[in-house]
This record gives structure tokens, C-alpha cells and sequence, in this order.
């Protein structure tokens, strides 16, 4: 097996052109190398009226070591000498062999073409998916051949750079230097990058149906154009030929994923096998599909489960005077709704019913929150609304200089919102008294989040800002546009995102980016972590779901419209709403589709939920209570 | 502040060592001051002709020289504008190290992995099959080897007995010099209050397992002794390979 250091060999041709060997073969050019050799053309001068060209292999001295080198020299002999015994039109014809000094050289047939690697990095689009089937069905006859030779030869190295199209486009296996040389159990010869080896050639053992792996291995590689020694072994199932190169039909990858099965058995059990089934897929081969049970497993089936938009029928629906755009909650037998039209609604969880309704004098876009027996919430009126849960009536009201977009946080006794003043206000829960205000470089609309002695909120400004419990400011994070998202935290980090389409984790402490993770649009929608994943949208369409300790996509899905509402993650399930009017329902660990309900307008506001419903609004005006 | 203790040994068969080691902390004192930091590396050398032992240092020295450069100058001035994320830091600073052995030592390459450690916050960067564990009252292994052996463990194909005794266990997946843009492992994770970090090489884990590492590093106060307990009992299992190791501590509020 050729070790991954290949191209490091760092020999040069020691041939000049213009030489000649043996006074006889006279270099012309150099037409190849690998990691073994140097290949030259040269011109058999023993025909000195007609040119007869010839390809000459010169043995690089892989080592220092005698015992080492005489190995090689062995097995270089053993390449010419079998050469001489095949007789196949795929296999170039051996004239010579001889050694000077400490090198060795083959002399042979020379090829007039160029090398299938070569094909592949000239080539700017993926190869004729025909055509590369016909050099499969070109090369199962010729390592047919080869396994029923007496005795039989396994190629063992069968990879596009092994492999010519001559001039007149038939394939010519060359390089029959099998034995190669590899050091065990030393780290610097690293077979890792290989790729296109089978499992059982990293054993050292190796038979007929690893050439059927290793030609699986290289049309892989020609359909793909994804090199398979610059990717991890036997990792053909994450790159789905199909996905990469739409135009392979279905069969042809079939076949190509039953010869890298990864037990031999499961692979096509000799070359015939293999070559019937290519035949299909050349120029005028007529389909048949790979029996069905034989092919490889487990390309994830991405059957979507039933994703009924009318399945799902709401418990129950409530009908407002304007958009809701906040997020409800749902407390004791309560749930607790703002609407753009200023009201606060109450409605009872099991049935819908209007319980009471609380008018502010401008729109309600946030989400309440509750402390004992209070409703508080801000309203675009510029006030912070304490309303009593049980009548609906006022409990007292505090006045900021512009209107509130924010949602309260309530920790230590204090109501913490931010206002479009520029300020964070700290109030006391109880009286509505202020107790301090933080003033900041622009609004303030996203939630604050409190957590042990600090309170967090991203600004219009473009900042983050944590700040102590008496306001003062401990650090303060730079983002280039606007934080309307709100954070939340997690190992030790704060997440949120920002109109500069980036979500950031900070360390919570210092408030250094610990990383950042970029989306293709601005990012109002507030982050939530579950099951160390972070989920949010983003208004290029998509619900991400992002792992917060190394910061890797774990899936994405791609909604129809932006994706500004947060997300809520309840029994397994992330839901969240899209200006494309669903609220969809995914699989927390795949962000597969478990269903979506479509209201009457863009969802751009987020979802609460108890054991037996979530709520949530829309800009139809009506807010929707679906059964879990 | 920092505890740390280190073993840097080449064991009983080979005859010079191939791995490097660098510790670099600091201290900040002052009313805006930032907290202190460390940056820990281990990285192992491969390739023949005392190629592997040049390689590890030059990846170790780039690395290590990229981090302070970058995240110490922020440090010292605190978050300037567009500052990069940490781990933007860390992994263009891979990709240095890459390229200087790339360029310089064609033909070898070397694990690298390395642990910044900063408020309470750890942040680790990792190629290879050199390893971060957090061991405290259990053993956690943070990093995943890019080694042939570790992903036919997770595809299945063997199991993690067999993998102790697999043949290729040091055929790597991924090493730093070896290709253009190489992409790396990054992770952060809190300080666990009690824990220790610990950074070690394929010639401690390879020999001692998770069980005898927590147990022998339990057994000693201090990280000096615990790592040298470790090289010990490593070489006792015959040190087929060089052992090195870091174990920190973290004292007080950072
Ligand atoms: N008979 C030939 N006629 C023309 N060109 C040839 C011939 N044999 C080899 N070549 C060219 O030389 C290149 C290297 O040859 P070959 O694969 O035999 O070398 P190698 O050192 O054994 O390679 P590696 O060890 O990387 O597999 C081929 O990819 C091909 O482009
Ligand atoms: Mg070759």
C-alpha cells in the first residue's frame, strides 16, 4: 500500500532527457511519477528508420537501508517478470529490464494517452457518467482476467493514476508494481489517506474481491470528483454520489456502494458480477436494477414522516382586533396573551374562553411574565404594565421615555426591561418603584437575562452588555449590527444572535467570543438550548439547530420564508414559527419534519407550552392552541 | 492561578523523542485587568530521519506563537473591534503550524493538541490521536483520535477491546503538515471546580488505561508527582513509546 506521504518523496528524475540507456533507449520527456518511480517516454533507437516509442520506469531507491532496498529491488524485478507473462490488450507489453548501478529500470509499451487522474483534474465538470461506466465494464475484463491467470494476480492498487486511455480510448491498466513496500507499525508510514484500499488490505490481506472494493473505490472517485485519499476511509456513506452528482442513475450507484461494502461478502463476488450490472449503465445499456436486498445499507432513508398540514386540527383558536406578534404564556389556569391592537388578553387554557382582557394605551409585542399574583409587560404606550391575573385590573404602571419593545425578566425582586430610551430599567416588583437604570448606547428590545448576580441583553447599538445588580456594567461585546435576539445561556457561554447575521457564543464571564457561527441573514430570533444543541432561525429561511460547545452545524431546515420568531424545544420536539405562515415541528436530534400547521399569516412570535398544548400567535390575528 | 505539572520521557524502545510540550501562563494585576490565561500543547512527531521530532516543535513553536500573538495582544488591550472569535484564533493558528511544516518538513507531520484555558472557560483545539481527559472524581476523554482505529470503533467494525490490539493503531486520519487547510476539532467546555486537565500523547494512553490514569493521578496531590507516577507506571508496561504529559490545576477565581 502506498503510504500518504507520497507525494513527499522528494526524488527527482534522474534522467535527463537526452540521455540514452543501454545505448539504446533514448529519453525524450518525462511523462509520469508516482510514488515509486519516475516514467519516461524514450525512443527505441535498435529501430533507428521507424519510431518506436517506449515507456521507461526507473525505481526510485526508497532507502538508505540494504535490506530495504533489496526488497524493493525484488519486488521491481517481480513487477517485470509477471508483466512478461500476461498477454491481455489491456496490458502494456514488457521489452526490458536491467539495472545500472544502484537503479533499476523497465522498459515497455509505451501508451500513448494520459492517465484517468489526469482525465479527472483537466476536466472542469463531472466526467459522462456513460463513459465511466465503460471504463468499468473495460476494467472488470481485464481484472477477470488477471484473477483467473495461473497463478492468479491481484492487482491490489487499482486507483485512477493507475489506469490509461490510450489513443484510441481503450483502457490499459498500468503499474504492476504490487508489492509495494510499506513499514508496519511505524507512524510515519500513515496509510490513512489511502482511500481507495479495502479493510482488509489495512490487514495486510488482500484477494480478488478487494480489486472489486478498490474499482468501486476509483469510480467512486470519477463520478464524485471527491478524492477518497484526502477523506477518512470507508466514508463512502457520507458522500452520497447521488447528492454530489445528480447525474449518476440510481443503479449505477447502487453498484458502485455494493463494491465498497465494507464485508466482502457483500460485494459483488467477482469481476463478471461487477461487469454485467456496469453494462447497464455504458451508452446504450439498457437499465436493470441491482436486486434491492444485496445492495448496501443504511443511506439514512430520508422518507419525511407524514407531514399532514390538516392533521393536526387546534384545540382551540382565539381571535384578536390586531397582529399578535409577542408570545404567550401560560400560567396556573391562565393563558396570557398581548396583541398589537394594546390589549392583554387572559383566556382559559382548555377551552380558549375570554377570561378578561387589559387595555394599554400602544401594542403589546412581547411576552409577559409573572410574579405571584402580577402580570407584568411592556407596551409600545412607553409604560411596564402590572396587571393582577385573577381581575385584570392595574397593580401599578412605571414610565420609561420610549416605548418598550422588551420582555421583563424578573430575579431578585426586580422587574429587568429594556425601553427604545436607550435604558435598562430596574423595578421593584412589588410597588413598580424604579430602582436604578443603566443607560447604553442604543433601544433596547431584547429580553434581559438574569443569571447569578448578572443580568444580560443585546442592544439596537449592536452591543451585548452584562451588567451587576446595581447596574453597573461589567463587560460589554461588540457585534457590527443591531442584538434584538435575546441571549441564553449554556457551558458557560451566553448565545444570541444579531442583524449581522452571525450567532455568537461568549464566555459569560470576560465576554470574549469563545466562537461564532454565520447564517446567510440577520438573526432576530432568540436562541434556546436543549440537549447541548443551540436552535434558532434566521431570516435566510432556515431553523438551525448548532452544537454549543464546538460550535457544528448539527442540521438546518430550510423554511419559506424568514425565520424571526424563537423557537421553544418541548418533549423531544423543536417548534417554531416562519414568515411563511407554518409552525413547524422537528426532530429535535435530526430536524426532521414531524408535521406543520399553517395559520393565515406570517408567525413571527414564539410559543409556550404546558403538558397538553402549545400556544402560540399570528399576524392573522388569532392566537392557536394545538394538542401535543 | 495554575498548578501544573508535566512528564516528558521517551520511554524504554525508541531511541529520541518525538513529542514537544509547551506550558506558557500568565498574570494580569490591575484594576481593568484580564483574567489570567494558559496555553497548553502536546504534539507528537512522525516521519522518519529526526523529521518527527523537528515537527512536533516547529507545529508546537507556530502554534503556540500565532495564539499569543493574537489572543495575548487582546488580552493585554482588551476586546478591540472585529476582534476574532477564540476559536477563530486557535485554528488559524493551526493552519500556520500546518503550513510551516508543510513547507519546511515535506514528507512528515505531527499531532497537535492543545487547551487554552481562560475565565473559567476551556478551549480546545486538537489533530490527531494525542489526547485531552478531564479527570476528576471520573475520567472524561474530551478529544476523538482521527486515527483508522478510532473510526472503525465508532462505525462499528470493531470493538474498543479489539481496538487495543488492532495492528494500524497509529495509522492517523488526519495529522498537521500533511495537507492544504486542514480542518480541526475545537471545544469549550467550563472548568469543572475539583478537575484536572490532562494532556498527554499515545505513549501514556496507549499503555495505561482511563481507570489507571484517574487512579494514579488521584493518588497524588500534587501534578508534578502525578505526572511523573504516570511516566513511571508507563514505562513499567514496557514504554513502548514516548510518554509525555501535562496535568494542570486551577486554583482560586480566575
Ligand atoms: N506504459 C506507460 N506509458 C505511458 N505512460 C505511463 C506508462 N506507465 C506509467 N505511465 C504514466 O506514469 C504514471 C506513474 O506510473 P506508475 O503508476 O507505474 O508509477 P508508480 O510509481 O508505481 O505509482 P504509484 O506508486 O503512485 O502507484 C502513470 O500514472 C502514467 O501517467
Ligand atoms: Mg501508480
Amino acid at each position: 500500500m502506498t503510504n500518504s506521504l507520497r507525494q513527499h518523496t522528494g526524488g527527482t528524475a534522474s534522467l535527463v532527457v537526452g540521455t540514452t540507456l543501454e545505448n539504446r533507449y533514448l529519453v525524450i520527456r518525462v511523462v509520469g511519477s508516482g510514488g515509486m518511480s519516475w516514467v519516461y517516454q524514450a525512443r527505441d533507437m535498435r529501430f533507428p528508420s521507424v519510431t518506436r516509442l517506449a515507456a521507461v520506469k526507473e525505481m526510485l531507491n526508497p532507502s538508505k537501508d540494504e535490506a530495504v532496498r533489496q526488497t524493493a529491488v525484488q519486488s521491481f524485478e517481480r513487477e517485470a517478470n509477471l508483466l512478461a507473462t500476461l498477454n491481455h490488450p489491456a496490458i502494456p507489453r514488457v521489452y526490458d529490464y536491467f539495472t545500472i548501478g544502484e537503479r533499476s529500470f523497465l522498459v515497455m509499451e509505451f501508451v500513448n494517452g494520459k492517465d484517468l487522474e489526469a482525465i479527472l483534474t483537466e476536466s472542469n465538470d463531472f466526467l459522462p457518467t456513460t463513459m465511466v461506466a465503460h471504463w468499468g465494464v473495460e476494467l472488470c475484463h481485464v481484472i477477470h482476467y488477471l484473477h483467473h491467470h495461473q497463478p492468479p494476480v491481484i492487482f491490489r492498487d487499482i486507483k485512477p493514476s493507475n489506469i490509461m486511455s490510450d489513443e484510441h480510448e481503450n483502457i490499459r491498466l498500468v503499474d504492476f508494481g504490487i508489492a509495494k513496500l510499506f513499514e508496519p507499525d511505524r507512524k510515519g508510514t500513515m496509510i490513512g489517506t489511502e482511500g481507495y484500499s479495502p479493510p482488509e488490505q489495512y490487514r495486510g490481506e488482500a484477494g480478488p474481491l478487494s480489486d472489486v472494493y478498490a474499482l468501486g473505490a476509483t469510480l467512486h472517485h470519477l463520478l464524485s470528483r471527491r478524492d477518497p485519499r484526502i477523506e477518512p476511509p470507508f466514508s463512502w456513506h457520507d458522500r452520497p454520489l447521488r447528492q454530489i452528482n445528480p447525474s449518476v442513475p440510481e443503479g449505477l450507484d447502487q453498484a458502485v456502494m455494493k463494491a465498497l461494502a465494507y464485508e466482502p461478502e457483500q460485494r459483488f463476488q467477482d469481476m463478471k458480477a461487477f461487469q454485467a450490472v456496469l453494462a447497464q449503465f455504458t451508452e446504450g445499456g439498457q437499465p436493470i436494477v441491482v436486486s434491492a436486498a444485496s445492495v448496501a445499507p443504511a443511506v439514512a432513508a430520508a422518507v419525511a414522516p407524514a407531514t399532514s398540514e390538516d392533521g393536526i386540527q387546534p384545540k382551540w383558536e382565539f381571535t384578536c382586533e390586531d397582529e399578535i406578534r409577542g408570545t404567550p404564556v401560560i400560567v396556573k389556569d391562565t393563558v396570557l396573551v398581548g396583541a398589537y391592537d394594546n390589549n392583554l388578553y387572559a383566556l382559559k387554557p382548555s377551552s380558549g374562553e375570554f377570561i378578561w382582557k387589559y387595555a394599554a394605551e400602544g401594542g403589546l409585542t412581547g411576552k409577559p411574565a409573572v410574579f405571584e399574583d402580577n402580570i407584568i409587560v411592556g407596551s409600545e404606550d412607553k409604560r411596564v404594565h402590572a396587571v393582577s391575573l385573577i381581575t385584570g385590573k392595574v397593580a401599578w404602571t412605571y414610565y420609561t421615555e420610549a416605548e418598550v419593545r422588551s420582555s421583563p425578566t424578573i430575579a431578585e425582586g426586580h422587574v429587568f426591561i429594556g425601553s427604545d430610551d436607550a435604558k435598562l430599567h430596574a423595578i421593584n416588583v412589588m410597588y413598580g418603584r424604579g430602582a436604578w437604570k443603566t443607560e447604553v448606547d442604543g433601544p433596547i428590545r431584547s429580553t434581559p437575562l438574569a443569571s447569578s448576580d448578572r443580568i444580560y441583553f443585546g442592544c439596537e447599538s449592536g452591543d451585548c452588555y452584562s451588567v451587576d445588580l446595581r447596574g453597573e456594567i461589567k463587560w460589554k461585546f461588540h457585534s457590527k449590527r443591531a442584538i434584538t435576539s435575546s441571549p441564553c445561556e449554556g457551558n458557560g457561554l451566553l448565545y444570541f444572535g444579531s442583524v449581522d447575521s452571525l450567532l455568537y457564543a461568549l464566555d459569560i464571564k470576560s465576554g470574549w467570543a469563545a466562537w461564532r457561527f454565520r447564517t446567510n441573514n440577520a438573526i432576530i430570533s432568540s436562541p434556546t438550548i436543549a440537549q447541548g444543541l443551540v436552535i434558532f432561525g434566521s431570516a435566510d429561511g432556515r431553523i438551525y439547530a448548532v452544537d454549543g460547545r464546538s460550535s457544528k452545524e448539527k442540521w438546518h431546515f430550510e423554511t419559506e420564508g424568514q425565520v424571526t420568531a424563537n423557537p421553544l424545544v418541548q418533549g423531544g420536539l423543536v417548534y417554531c414559527g416562519s414568515v411563511d405562515g407554518h409552525l413547524y415541528a422537528l426532530e429535535l436530534m435530526t430536524g426532521k419534519l414531524r408535521w406543520k400547521f399553517l395559520t393565515g399569516g406570517p408567525i413571527t412570535g414564539g410559543i409556550s407550552a404546558n403538558e397538553e398544548m402549545i400556544v402560540f400567535g399570528s399576524t392573522d390575528h388569532k392566537i392557536y392552541a394545538l394538542p401535543l | 492561578m495554575f498548578r501544573f505539572g508535566i512528564t516528558y520521557e521517551t520511554g524504554r524502545v525508541r531511541q529520541s523523542n518525538e513529542d514537544c510540550l509547551v506550558v506558557i501562563t500568565s498574570l494580569q494585576q490591575g484594576d481593568t485587568a484580564s483574567p489570567y490565561y494558559g496555553l497548553f500543547v502536546v504534539a507528537d512527531g512522525m516521519g522518519g530521519h529526526e523529521q518527527g521530532e523537528r515537527a512536533s516543535q516547529l507545529a508546537a513553536q507556530t502554534f503556540a506563537r500565532e495564539v499569543i500573538s493574537r489572543f495575548g495582544a487582546q488580552w493585554l488591550g482588551g476586546v478591540s473591534e472585529n476582534s476574532e472569535s477564540i476559536q477563530e484564533i486557535l485554528e488559524s493558528s493551526i493552519l500556520r503550524a500546518n503550513q510551516a511544516v508543510m513547507l519546511n518538513l515535506p514528507g512528515s507531520g505531527t499531532t497537535l493538541t492543545a487547551a487554552l484555558v481562560f475565565s473559567r472557560q476551556i478551549f480546545f483545539t486538537h489533530i490527531g490521536d494525542s489526547r485531552a481527559y478531564l479527570v476528576g472524581k471520573e475520567i472524561r476523554q474530551i478529544t476523538h483520535d482521527h486515527s483508522l482505529v478510532q473510526r472503525l470503533v465508532d462505525q462499528g467494525h470493531i470493538s474498543s477491546e479489539e481496538a487495543g490490539r488492532f495492528a494500524q493503531r497509529n495509522v492517523l486520519l488526519k495529522a498537521v503538515g500533511q495537507v492544504e487547510g486542514i480542518e480541526t476539532d475545537f471545544l469549550t467546555i467550563p472548568w469543572e471546580k475539583g478537575s484536572r486537565l490532562l494532556l498527554c500523547t499515545d505513549g501514556l494512553w496507549g499503555v495505561l488505561s482511563d481507570s489507571e490514569i484517574l487512579r494514579i493521578t488521584g493518588n497524588y496531590e500534587s501534578p508534578q508527582d502525578a505526572a511523573m507516577a504516570l511516566s513511571r507506571q508507563a514505562n513499567i508496561m514496557g514504554g513502548p513509546d514516548n510518554i509525555s504529559a501535562i496535568i494542570v490545576e486551577m486554583t482560586g477565581e480566575p
